[in-house]
């Protein structure tokens, strides 16, 4: 039976631009669920920031240094650069799935440089935050849910910088792609999670 | 070079004892990693029985006889080896083992993965164990860990040593293993059903594997966040998080850790019902009752066991009482349907009573007083006067230690002619059912007597209160004995891989797919695999054309289900990894 | 007969019979057991709902327990395969069964949920606002229990004292006496001492010792007169200095149950309920006692090595009694009591540590950090430092910015070298027992007041 002969299959518009049309990989679906369980391992931390938030005997760090609340510029500036980023990210996706290496590698390549950026950023945030882990509970929620987040970012820039060098070796096409997508839905949630931590701890807490 | 050709196809016969041992520690063999899982996990509960026996000297008559810092520690291990290193490790034995072949798999979607599960799940057990020799000893506090006594900040008169860390980082390593685990069943059952097997087709061992891979995936990242904090809390935040004296609470501890631990009893109990159903379809040769209802009974208990988690925490009072007391009632519901079920598929059945089945009825009978004991637990006025005594140990082993076990065991002796090729022995099987029924039922049973009457849970020494005295004697006698019960399983085990009796491919005329494999099965699984037209494939092949007449038989092909994976055999979703 | 004969003759079925007679005759001395035991006679009104609540369940539960085990029997006795090629019925479902053990035990799980939430509401209702109530702040701590209660204070002082609750600041003839978290109790109506300044006095007030529930970072002080505080180590039978708290029967009493270290549960087997002690928070039990006499009670969280040991009494007597016993009790200074409650800690001498521990002991006491500290820094009205594992850079900070009631201490009247000196000499003080001479002031206050 020829493959033009099968019935098209409908892919809703969210799945197609998220993952293509092709069925999903089994792997695809292993970093889905893989996903899932990241965003609950996250939920637990952020609920257990809002949770002590809601009802410490105190917050500010307890020698006196103050939050880093005080300079906003560059914590937004970048917010702004590590969420945008998802988007060469996304287009890395789109041009493989056409078959086109070239313009995923420039894609990630510009993913690289920016998130390699923002970890830099996010060591001088630790070293300038003047207070310590131990400093209450917002120096060490700061500590944990910026530490654990910035992990979560170096995991996805070795793996995107391994899969960047199977596509320099000529790995990957419009059909293999399976890593590629895998990292771009791990990207996209690696920003949005950022957004969650970022925006109560600089922001709304206080 | 012909025995070496002999011992590659046969490699218990003929090969040397480094290629076999290299064989298993390199396996990615879904039926190998299965089998070194069980081998595991049963040393890991005789450490944690032997533990409850140290428990059971010391507390059968009043005074002391270890000190009670030796004490505390052996019960927080008793507890932590029995949930975290037996009855969370036996599940996903038997899940790795028999789910892949209930659905007709070559393997699992991730074989490598599947591996480290359980590569990692070793590790995390092993550092568990070293505890015992660091200085300081293991973690004394309790298998919650309920801080700040485990944290080394504030007011706590003894700190903790490095076993606490060592069983934080322990426990964050298990649960690991159990997330990779959970992932890998979960795109195993959506991705590589065979042609035909779609999801109300899937035998209900496996649906209960879907069920706690979702419990296992959703849960255990909060608990990996409590022990993380916990950790950092230990190492550096100085109790920020759960000691007051550096603005932190110790019901958050407690809120995040029973996010986890109450899906983990499930977690626990699920794959013990989904073995239990499966027994009962086999030796009454009826269909599962109510196949859909137990599968929506699956999910629901599933559901409410996400928002139930502060039952345990009802005499904290930091937690808002009527709705979990509502949510914890209605766990009753669901419990109470698949019990029905059970019954009635025995009901009208053709039934013979192996000792597979002796221990899914013998679940029955303990499943029941626990979940009723439940319910006096959810009655939050009456939890404020049972919580925290031996009445919750009764209950709570009752039903996710010992009706799982009981239903685990079911499973050993169902699949063991599976695994090696023979029959466990059934003589030595009835006598381990009686002594380990009898033993439990003395030692729980009068737990529940004792806690009404007001003993504290995790004390080394008691008041000679008016029959105390007596129960806790009737309780070490129960342990004992059952502990004989299991010394006969164990024997039954070696004696039965040794000189059990030949078993076929098919040894209990079973229904699932498993069983049209030889035993054990080829490292490929099946050869070929029969049509699948129902949950009962094989009884359909077997009794289907004398049952042609019958109105009540059907097979449910009415190809509407859910086809999605069965359309697609797993070889093709191999081929596009990248 | 036959059966029983042919089991015996294999040596696994004699085992299995001999096993199964003897776990009956054992089960049998278990339900001989059983009929002395059930949940204990409350001696509460809030237990007796409980025990009616219990009982409610309990018949459910052993009807739906007779009920199922009877179908599990005799469907194992009656439906056996009789020939190997026997077929029996493949009914699968049964939807009108099937909603029916859905149905049934959903209305059952919901009139149990409506009988205990009616229950639960009468347990937690507390006291009217008009009733007095007797207020006892207890405290867990590893391993004992520390029951203070409120103080009166004269009638003669009600009259400056208005009833309108926004007068929070109040004239005491000598209030030098008043420490910061004593309780001072006027008719049904409790103060908890927030400061003084001067002859002025701040309070909180609240009728039935309601006062909001504070939190309070480290070692939280209920302390106002002291009735008993004893440690429990090293025993278990009622001992002399088993911890009693003496309560009158008939009124309502309201629990003020805090912790100083880790989680406890202050548990009375007979009140039938229990509520754990969480540290950072202070929580209510509600308890009505019906009957006199003394009931043994423990810890009912795990809290570390002497858990087990870590029990009290409660003393209920009637009401002219309790009067007559508080009167004696507050009225003469009670006894020192010997005791250890932060068990043994070796003083090390940390490495590399600074600070010169005699001057800072001389410090200690010139800058009067031991007013609120306690002379040994075991805590009075400021929390415990002695052997305090703050680091030396965050008690500098609280010297310079404090957190809580603390004043300030600019670096112009102690530097960060005299602070590390102080601090050093706290890390070589033992945690002494807890200072007994404020109840003796308490009485010289109930004096000057009445």
């Amino acid at each position: 039976m020829a493959v033009g002969t099968l019935p098209q299959r409908r892919v809703h518009p969210i799945r197609s631009f998220l993952v293509g049309e092709e069925p999903m990989t089994t792997g695809l679906w292993g970093i889905i669920f893989f996903i899932f369980s990241e965003i609950m391992f996250f939920a637990g931390l952020i609920a257990a920031m809002l949770a002590l938030h809601s009802d410490t005997l105190f917050w500010e760090p307890t020698n006196g240094a103050g939050r880093v609340e005080g300079d906003h510029l560059l914590p937004i500036l970048f917010t702004i650069l590590l969420v945008s980023t998802s988007i060469p990210m996304q287009f890395a996706a789109f041009a493989i799935r056409k078959g086109n290496r070239r313009a995923m590698l420039i894609n990630m390549a510009i993913v690289l440089v920016v998130g390699t950026a923002f970890i830099i950023n996010q060591y001088f945030e630790w070293t300038h935050a003047g207070f310590g882990i131990s400093d209450g509970p917002y120096a060490a929620t700061f500590y944990t849910l910026t530490g654990f987040h910035g992990a979560h970012v170096i995991g996805g820039l070795l793996f995107i910088f391994a899969q960047w060098l199977r596509g320099l070796l000529g790995h990957f096409d419009a059909r293999r792609n399976t890593a590629i997508e895998a990292a771009t839905l791990y990207w996209h949630f690696v920003g949005f999670v950022w957004l969650l931590v970022i925006f109560p701890l600089v922001f709304f807490l206080s | 070079m012909a025995t070496l050709a002999g011992a590659q196809t046969t490699p218990y016969a003929g090969a040397n004892a480094w290629r076999v041992i290299l064989e298993w520690l390199t396996t990615v063999d879904h039926k190998k990693i299965g089998i070194m899982y069980l081998w595991t996990a049963g040393a890991f509960g005789l450490v944690g029985m032997a533990f409850s026996l140290v428990m059971r000297t010391e507390l059968a008559q009043t005074g002391t006889i270890i000190s009670a810092e030796t004490y505390n520690s052996i019960f927080t291990m008793h507890g932590s080896v029995m949930i975290f290193l037996f009855l969370l490790p036996i599940g996903a034995a038997f899940m790795n083992y028999s789910m892949p072949l209930q659905i007709g798999a070559l393997d699992m979607a991730f074989p490598r993965i599947n591996a480290l599960s359980f590569w990692i799940f070793l590790f995390g057990g092993v550092l568990l164990t070293l505890s015992f020799a660091v200085e300081g000893g293991t973690a004394s506090a309790g298998w919650t860990a309920y801080p700040p006594i485990t944290l080394d900040s504030g007011n706590n008169a003894e700190p903790p040593g490095a076993g606490m860390d060592m069983w934080l980082v322990g426990v964050i390593l298990l649960g690991q293993a159990s997330i990779f685990g959970s992932i890998n069943f979960l795109v195993t059952i959506f991705k590589m059903r065979a042609p035909g097997m779609t999801m109300w087709r899937l035998p209900l061992f496996t649906w209960t594997t879907l069920v706690t891979g979702l419990l296992i995936l959703l849960s255990t990242p909060v608990l990996a966040a409590a022990l993380v904090l916990g950790f950092i809390d230990r190492n550096g935040a100085m109790g920020a998080f759960f000691d007051p004296s550096n603005g932190g609470q110790p019901l958050l501890w407690q809120n995040l850790f029973w996010f986890y631990s109450h899906p983990a009893v499930y977690i626990m109990i699920l794959p013990a019902m989904g073995i239990v159903s499966d027994v009962f379809g086999v030796f009454t040769r009826r269909p599962v009752f109510g196949y859909r209802s137990m599968v929506l009974a699956l999910v629901a208990i599933g559901l409410l066991g996400f928002i139930v988690w502060a039952h345990h925490m009802f005499t904290t009072g930091g937690v808002f009482l009527p709705f979990f007391m509502g949510a914890t009632f209605l766990i009753a519901v669901p419990t109470g349907v698949k019990m029905f079920n059970w019954i009635a598929t025995m009901w009208r059945g053709s039934n013979i009573f192996p000792t597979a089945m002796l221990f899914s009825v013998g679940f029955l009978m303990l499943f029941l007083i626990g979940g009723i004991t439940g319910v006096f637990h959810a009655a939050v006025p009456v939890d404020f006067a049972l919580h925290d005594t031996y009445f919750v140990v009764g209950h709570f082993h009752y039903t996710m230690s010992i009706a799982a076990t009981f239903g685990f065991l079911a499973g050993c002796y169902y699949w063991f002619p599976k695994m090696f090729g023979k029959f466990m022995n059934e003589g030595l099987g009835k006598l381990h059912f009686w002594l380990l029924f009898i033993g439990v039922n003395l030692v729980f049973f009068t737990q529940l007597l004792l806690g009404l009457d007001g003993m504290p849970r995790r004390i080394n020494d008691y008041a000679d209160n008016p029959g105390w005295e007596l129960m806790n004697m009737l309780i070490t006698i129960g342990a004992f004995v059952s502990a004989a019960g299991m010394m006969v399983f164990l024997y039954n085990v070696f004696y039965s891989l040794k000189w059990g009796e030949r078993a076929g491919a098919d040894p209990w005329e079973g229904t699932t797919l498993e069983w049209a494999t030889t035993s054990p099965p080829p490292a490929h699984n099946f050869d070929s695999l029969p049509e699948i037209r129902s949950e009962r494939p094989l009884f359909d092949l077997r009794f289907g054309e004398r049952l042609q007449d019958d109105p009540h038989y059907h097979v449910n092909g009415n190809g509407h289900g859910n086809g999605g994976g069965g359309a697609r055999t797993p070889s093709a979703t191999a081929r596009e990894e990248g | 007969m036959t059966a029983l004969q042919r089991l015996w003759r294999t040596r696994i079925g004699r085992l299995t019979l001999v096993i199964g007679a003897v776990a009956a005759a054992l089960f049998a001395l278990s339900g001989l057991v059983s009929a002395q035991v059930a949940l204990p006679e409350a001696v509460s009104e809030q237990g007796d709902d409980i025990r009616a609540l219990f009982f409610v369940i309990l018949a459910v539960g052993v009807i739906v327990f007779l009920i199922v085990e009877a179908m599990i029997i005799w469907v194992v006795f009656r439906y056996k395969r009789k020939s190997d090629d026997e077929l029996p019925t493949q009914i699968g479902h049964n939807t009108t069964a099937e909603i029916l053990w859905t149905g049934i035990p959903l209305v059952i799980v919901v009139v149990l949920f409506f009988a205990s939430f009616f229950v639960l509401q009468d347990v937690q209702a507390g006291a009217d606002s008009d009733e007095d109530v007797t207020v006892v702040d207890v405290q867990g701590r590893q391993w004992a229990w520390a029951f203070n209660y409120a103080v009166p204070l004269g009638t003669s002082l009600a009259e400056s004292i208005s009833n309108d609750p926004a007068q929070t600041e109040i004239m005491l003839e000598d209030p030098s006496l008043v420490v910061p978290f004593m309780t001072l109790k006027l008719g049904v109506e409790h103060m908890r001492v927030v400061a003084r300044t001067g002859d002025v006095v701040t309070v909180e007030r609240a009728v039935n010792g309601t006062v909001p529930i504070r939190h309070s970072a480290g070692t939280l002080v209920l302390r106002s007169f002291n009735g008993t505080e004893t440690v429990a180590e090293g025993r278990l039978q009622a001992a002399d200095n088993t911890p009693i708290v003496t309560v009158p029967v008939g009124q309502m009493i309201r629990f003020n149950i805090a912790s100083a270290d880790v989680l406890h549960a202050f548990y009375t087997p007979q009140f039938l309920t229990k509520l754990d002690a969480v540290p950072g928070r202070v929580q209510t039990l509600w308890v009505r006692i019906t009957e006199a006499g003394v009931f043994q009670s423990q810890c009912a969280e795990f809290c570390g090595r002497d858990h087990a040991r870590m029990i009290f009494s409660v003393e209920a007597m009637a009401q002219d009694d309790y009067d007559a016993w508080f009167e004696n009790k507050a009225g003469s200074a009670p006894e020192p009591v010997e005791g250890d409650f932060g068990g043994e800690q070796e003083v090390e001498q940390e490495e590399g540590a600074v600070g010169n521990p005699i001057n800072g002991q001389n410090l200690f006491f010139a800058m009067g950090c031991n007013v609120c500290h306690g002379d040994q820094g075991e805590g009075l009205v400021g929390p415990t430092i002695a052997m305090t594992v703050v680091p030396l850079d965050r008690v500098i900070q609280q010297y310079r910015e404090p957190l809580e009631a603390m004043t300030a201490f600019p670096p112009d009247q102690i530097s960060d070298e005299e602070i590390a000196d102080v601090y050093a000499w706290l890390q070589t003080v033992e945690r002494p027992p807890v200072a007994q001479e404020i109840p003796s002031k308490l009485a010289e206050l109930i004096a000057a007041g009445g």
